[in-house]
């Protein structure tokens, strides 16, 4: 909006529109990404609503903020691990957790395989690995990751590079150990 | 002739130079084997980001209503508050000169703990706690500064 005499003036309620649209936009993807980083619901929960709190208040003191989604997944990536970090937590997902839901596939038998590499492939990743493929799976270009990890954009291409690797290590094994795993215990046909 | 993991990961990111993604896309566009590739790169992430599945967020309506009504709390604080940091400013700026006024905050902005209590924290180290403490009165920051607190 522009005034008469040609300076930008913010229509009333213009913070307001612009953080409910910006909630309705990344609060889910948000939302994600901190129960990645700390897999307390609660937590996560909170680190969200004051992102968008500090977002609030770094606008109505003026400032501008080039890439809004950028800097919320940023600003929310270091509440979260400040507060891993206080409470002394671990921010890794709990294994016990696990293979709870495997809809894939009409074989429960591998289904319940896939679910349970796919656990071991998550747990042989390394926390910046995930948190790459996360946001890449939030649809941000490299340019954007880069700017959320702070560290360059040939490092997020290394880490993508690197987490398919293992990945691909892990579920290698996918169709072979499904059908060893059929076998009764003792088997002479065993590996 | 079939492209390598690497190849199609950067072709589905975007990474490639344009000449190269137009050639990747017509072999991809061509060869079932590729394209199964680049489907179970995509279908591997995914899964393996959903295991276990992150469940979603409880209520997006209540979050954003809590979010606004904290800010606009925080709006309605810090107006009075920012009124009396202006005052304090001015008054450094007339009894100290506009160097000591930036000083102050500048480093304020920097540490994050407010410009009252960084004022009374360097002030009282130069000018003595008497001297600061009349100062920061004479702007109606008494309260503010912690000195009614610390009075016997």
């Amino acid at each position: 909006m522009v005034d008469a005499v040609g300076k930008s003036v913010s229509p009333p309620g213009g913070l307001e529109c612009e953080v409910g649209l910006l909630y309705r936009m990344h609060a889910q993807g948000l939302y994600r990404y901190a129960g990645l980083l700390n897999p307390d619901g609660g937590a996560a929960q909170d680190a969200l609503q004051e992102a968008f709190l500090r977002y609030c208040k770094a606008r109505s003191q003026g400032r501008t903020i080039t890439n809004p989604k950028a800097w919320l997944f940023r600003v929310l990536r270091n509440l979260s691990l400040d507060a891993v970090k206080a409470s002394g937590a671990r921010p890794e997902v709990a294994l016990d957790r696990v293979p709870e839901r495997c809809a894939r596939g009409a074989d429960p038998e591998s289904a319940y395989h896939r679910a349970e590499l796919l656990a071991q492939a998550r747990a042989a990743l390394a926390p910046r690995e995930l948190e790459c493929i996360r946001l890449r799976a939030e649809g941000m270009p490299y340019e954007e990751i880069a700017e959320v990890l702070e560290i360059s954009i040939g490092t997020v291409s290394a880490l993508v590079t690197r987490a398919h690797k293992k990945l691909q290590g892990v579920l290698a094994s996918e169709g072979r150990t499904a059908h060893f795993r059929l076998m009764p215990q003792g088997s002479p046909y065993a590996p | 002739m079939h492209l390598d993991d690497a190849t199609l990961i950067a072709w589905c990111d975007r990474r490639l130079t344009p000449a190269r993604s137009v050639r990747v896309s017509r072999h991809v566009e061509r060869c079932a084997r590729c394209r199964t590739a680049a489907d179970r790169i995509n279908r591997d992430f995914r899964d393996v980001l959903e295991s276990p599945p992150s469940p979603p967020l409880p209520d997006l309506d209540e979050g954003l209503a809590a979010v606004l009504w904290a800010a606009r709390e925080w709006q309605a604080a810090s107006r009075p508050r920012a009124a009396l940091e202006r005052r304090v400013t001015a008054d450094l700026e007339t009894y100290l000169g506009a160097e000591v006024a930036a000083m102050v905050a500048e480093r304020a902005a920097e540490r994050g703990g407010g410009l009252i209590a960084t004022a009374r924290c360097l002030l009282s180290a130069c000018l003595g706690q008497d001297a600061c403490r009349a100062l920061l009165e004479s702007s109606g920051a008494g309260q503010e500064t912690g000195w009614e607190a610390a009075r016997p």
